[in-house]
């Protein structure tokens, strides 16, 4: 069943378009990602379902109904929270402070402390850190609060913005594997990357976004074999 | 526009006010105030254009003004300066060139004064001005007259008084606001204090928007004067320094030798601080002349009547007085001579002189009596009268 | 010389703790709107206004009119924001002559219902509290009972409140906090309103302390000024020590050497500080 579809899509940004009819789906309970170059589309994509970037044309129908014109905050009310890229902590609050603001609409503020624990669980560090500022945390470690603070708000729907960007490549084997037990909890997770292979590695789902269209769509298991895909994405040679 | 406007109005208002006299066959002597009548400074103004409408009143109601054998009705042609100096110019010119008036009243405020004081001269209108600065009767205008005193005038008369009434005071500290208007007055004060061989303890000047001055007591009250002298502090501000500087524990005395204003100043500063208070009082409010005074003013503006309305009140009947001796209304050399000659005069609040020549090096300041003020009780009441020696 | 310097000590923090109270409105509002508010001595002399026409005319009891001239005043700062400035927000220039604008008409507005003079109530507090030869008036203890009160009051609704944190997030990701179910638009009323609502206290507090007029905003629209210079622009902790330490210094300075030295000892440091460490003492670069 979808829980999301995007339907002729357009985002633009005075006269450069953005984003040119998309028609997407996501599957509830899945994990699907966006794939493309810098400037694709992908951001402004997750944008809008933030209700963080206006939509020119088209419509979002999120768990049958039309959130087309919903702005972030009644998005997050509504079971839909983005972990930005960037991750955009608040820098001068600290982890526990956060955390706090993520659970900050009604809904997520009464399971505050079952959460809390729930997101110490997977993020046993941010536990340690709890006091300190975030803006003096490791990028790893900022990483999972981004993650951590999205997941406060007791989301359906997980939008992560290029949650790999500028970690270790041993953080990001971590942080891969939180993203799918978060995944397991039932939460469905949408993922745009650069990094094409952890992607596809981690979703179902795939769609490739070449300046602002569809380029191509499918099950990650395809896409990791295609010709296309391996040459501009994945660096390789034609199997 | 709007000031020719407002300039008609108050023309009318005054035609209005003296139609039935004008009715007769007499002639008519028109004689021009020029003064801030609405707005900022129309308080003070006001009571240039009220006392000489009420003088010019009392006559016309007697009959007119009889000069050489013609009874003339007098006309006042009043004009709005704003308390600006460029307005000013621009209602003498109107005076000098349309009304061709040969005797102005006005204008009041330094400014204003200094700013058409050449044109008086050059054009031989005699003027009876009212402002604070010394410069008004600087080099010596054979045409411009002060017919108001200024902290000059009466600092002495009042130190005189504090002198011979309170011996025990031997240090004082003087505090007046940062503007022009203060330091003239403060150098003044300072002088008249010195000549009766006080010690000058401090001279402070603040900032007009100032309203804490617990530094400021707190630094003076170092110096341990026996009085401290506020000058032509606005009454609010003055007010609040005493408030502050006894609240501070200060246990001396205070004076304000400049300006009017008990009311605010005990509102300011509470009863039972302001208890004491030297102050100067311009019009003597027990003579039963300013409550009829008060009544005439009534008719032209709405109350409350300034003091400033006496002096002009008074200027105007010795203007008229002197063309009546003089025995014309266009010579203005003969009738500024008579001016001069005619005083000692007495005047409403008693004998009024022409001097000044020690400090403005000629005798075109009127001296009028000074009145001693305390503050008892929250009220204004007046200790001693001064004559002018 | 010990009494001099305790005397000094406790004018400073007097006065510092109503430059504090100013300076955190105007260091809020433009934190987390980004405007430099310029009404806001305007809301200061309504706070006043609002004791001169409650506690003085009136005749209510003089801690209930503050408080309720305070709400009034929050009140209006909700309605100058939602009506006037939320159009502007992030436009500085825009905002900060629409407030200029707003500061003009409140002024004049005033002074034509109240008249341009200086007024006085009477003081609902008197009397001076002498201890070891330091001077401090009663009145000027209550202010800074009230005004310390208040403070602690801001800090703790800043640091645990969930509309504290909110606001401390807004100021600094607006989008970032819109992620997190922020609603902007509700964070910006309720930053002007708090921030009004703080001006108008400091207003109402000394308008029995010093005398009332429609101009009475200008000089601590001015200390905000410098105190939010001195601290750094939009810095909550920087507006308690900007505060403090303009308190300290006009006192020091106006005791030994005049008002007018203190003034420009003041804008020294302003100047110093925009040279060397422009984005203030606890300021962090932008």
């Amino acid at each position: 069943m979808s829980l999301i579809k995007l339907e002729n899509l357009c985002v633009d940004y005075g006269p450069i378009s953005a984003v040119k009819t998309l028609n997407a789906e996501i599957m509830n309970g899945s994990i699907t990602c966006i794939l493309g170059a810098n400037g694709a589309g992908k951001s402004s994509t997750l944008g809008c379902l933030a209700g963080l970037v206006p939509v020119s044309s088209g419509r979002i129908i999120y768990d049958g109904q039309d959130v087309t014109s919903h702005q972030a905050h009644q998005m997050v009310s509504a079971g839909v929270t983005l972990a930005p890229e960037g991750r955009r902590l608040f820098p001068g609050l600290t982890v526990y402070e956060n955390l706090r603001l993520g659970a900050y609409t009604g809904h997520a503020r009464e399971g505050f402390q079952e959460q809390l624990e729930a997101v110490f669980g997977y993020f046993p560090r941010l536990r340690e850190r709890r006091d300190q500022l975030a803006g003096s945390l490791s990028g790893g470690e900022q990483q999972m609060c981004a993650i951590g603070r999205a997941l406060m708000s007791r989301p359906r729907v997980l939008l992560l913005d290029e949650p790999s960007l500028g970690l270790a490549p041993k953080i990001i084997v971590e942080v891969a594997k939180i993203i799918r037990s978060i995944n397991k909890t039932g939460i469905t997770v949408l993922i745009v990357e650069q990094n094409a292979k952890l992607a596809l590695q981690l979703s179902s789902y795939g769609y490739v976004l070449e300046t602002g269209s569809l380029a191509l769509e499918g099950p990650c298991k395809d896409l990791l074999h295609d010709d296309h895909i391996r040459q501009a994405y994945l660096g390789g040679t034609a199997a | 526009m709007r000031k020719s406007i407002q300039a008609g109005v108050i023309a009318v208002a005054g035609l209005a006010a003296f139609g039935s006299f004008q009715a007769s066959a007499d002639e008519v002597l028109t004689i021009g105030v020029v003064s801030a009548l609405e707005g900022p400074g129309s308080e003070w103004g006001r009571g240039v254009d009220g006392g000489t409408r009420i003088a010019a009143k009392e006559i016309n109601e007697a009959g007119g003004l009889t000069v050489n054998g013609t009874t003339y009705q007098i006309r006042v042609r009043s004009y709005d300066d704003g308390y600006a100096a460029a307005r000013a110019v621009a209602a003498v010119t109107r005076l000098i060139e349309q009304d061709r008036v040969n005797f102005v009243l006005g204008p009041l405020g330094s400014g204003a004064a200094l700013a058409v004081k050449p044109m008086y001269e050059e054009h031989g209108i005699l003027a009876l001005v009212n402002s604070y600065t010394p410069e008004t009767l600087a080099d010596n205008p054979q045409y411009t007259y002060r017919v108001l005193p200024t902290t000059a005038e009466y600092v002495g008369p009042i130190v005189g008084w504090i002198n011979e009434n309170h011996p025990d005071i031997q240090r004082v500290a003087i505090i007046s606001p940062n503007d022009q208007t203060g330091w003239d007055s403060q150098k003044s004060q300072v002088a008249t204090y010195e000549e009766f061989g006080y010690d000058i303890v401090g001279t402070e000047l603040f900032e007009r928007a100032t309203r804490n001055f617990q530094p400021f007591v707190t630094r003076i009250m170092a110096q341990q004067p026996d009085l401290i002298e506020l000058d032509t502090t606005p009454p609010g501000t003055a007010g609040l320094i005493i408030r502050q500087a006894r609240e501070m524990g200060y246990q001396g005395m205070f004076s304000k030798i400049g300006g009017p204003g008990v009311p605010e100043i005990v509102d300011a500063a509470g009863k039972e601080f302001a208890e004491g208070t030297v102050v100067y009082v311009a019009a003597d409010t027990e003579n039963p002349k300013y409550a009829e005074m008060e009544e005439a003013y009534a008719e032209i503006y709405p109350p409350p009547m300034n003091a400033f309305n006496v002096f002009f009140y008074d200027a105007a009947h010795m203007l008229f007085e002197a063309m009546q001796r003089a025995g014309t209304v266009e010579d203005v050399e003969a009738v500024r001579a008579e001016l001069l000659a005619m005083a000692p005069y007495e005047g409403m609040q008693g004998t009024l002189v022409w001097g000044g020549e020690e400090l403005y090096g000629n005798n075109n300041q009127l001296q009028t009596p000074t009145f001693v003020g305390l503050i008892q009780d929250g009220k204004e009441v007046i200790v001693d009268r001064i004559a002018v020696e | 010389m010990l009494q001099l310097t305790i005397q000094i000590a406790v004018n400073g923090l007097t006065f510092g703790l109503i430059y504090i109270l100013m300076a955190l409105g105007f260091t809020l509002i433009f934190g987390i709107m980004r405007v430099v508010n310029f009404a806001h001595g305007e809301f200061y002399m309504v706070g006043a206004i609002g004791i001169l026409l409650l506690f003085g005319t009136l005749g209510f009891n003089y801690y209930l009119s503050i408080v309720f001239a305070v709400l009034c005043v929050g009140l209006l700062g909700v309605i100058v924001e939602r009506v006037l400035l939320r159009g502007f927000v992030g436009r500085e220039l825009n905002s900060m002559i629409m407030a200029l604008a707003v500061a003009i008409t409140l002024q004049a507005l005033a002074a034509i219902l109240f008249g341009p003079q200086e007024q006085s109530v009477a003081r609902p507090v008197t009397g001076v509290l002498q201890v070891a030869g330091v001077f401090i008036p009663r009145d000027r203890i209550v202010v800074g009972v009230i005004a310390l009160a208040v403070l602690i009051a801001f800090y703790l609704f800043l640091r645990y409140a969930r509309y504290g944190l909110a606001m401390r997030a807004v100021a600094q990701d607006p989008a970032a906090a819109a992620l997190q179910g922020i609603r902007p638009g509700f964070i910006y009323s309720l930053a002007f309103g708090v921030g009004s609502l703080l001006a108008g206290l400091a207003g109402a507090l000394m308008a029995p302390v010093y005398t009332i007029s429609p101009f009475m905003g200008d000089v601590p629209m001015m200390m905000a000024f410098i105190v939010v210079i001195l601290g750094g622009l939009g810095s909550i902790p920087g507006a308690v020590v900007g505060g403090l330490l303009l308190g300290f210094v006009e006192s020091l300075f106006s005791t030994f050497f005049g008002s007018t030295i203190a003034t420009m000892i003041a804008f020294g440091m302003v100047v110093l500080i925009l040279l060397f460490k422009p984005s203030g003492l606890m300021g962090r670069a932008q």
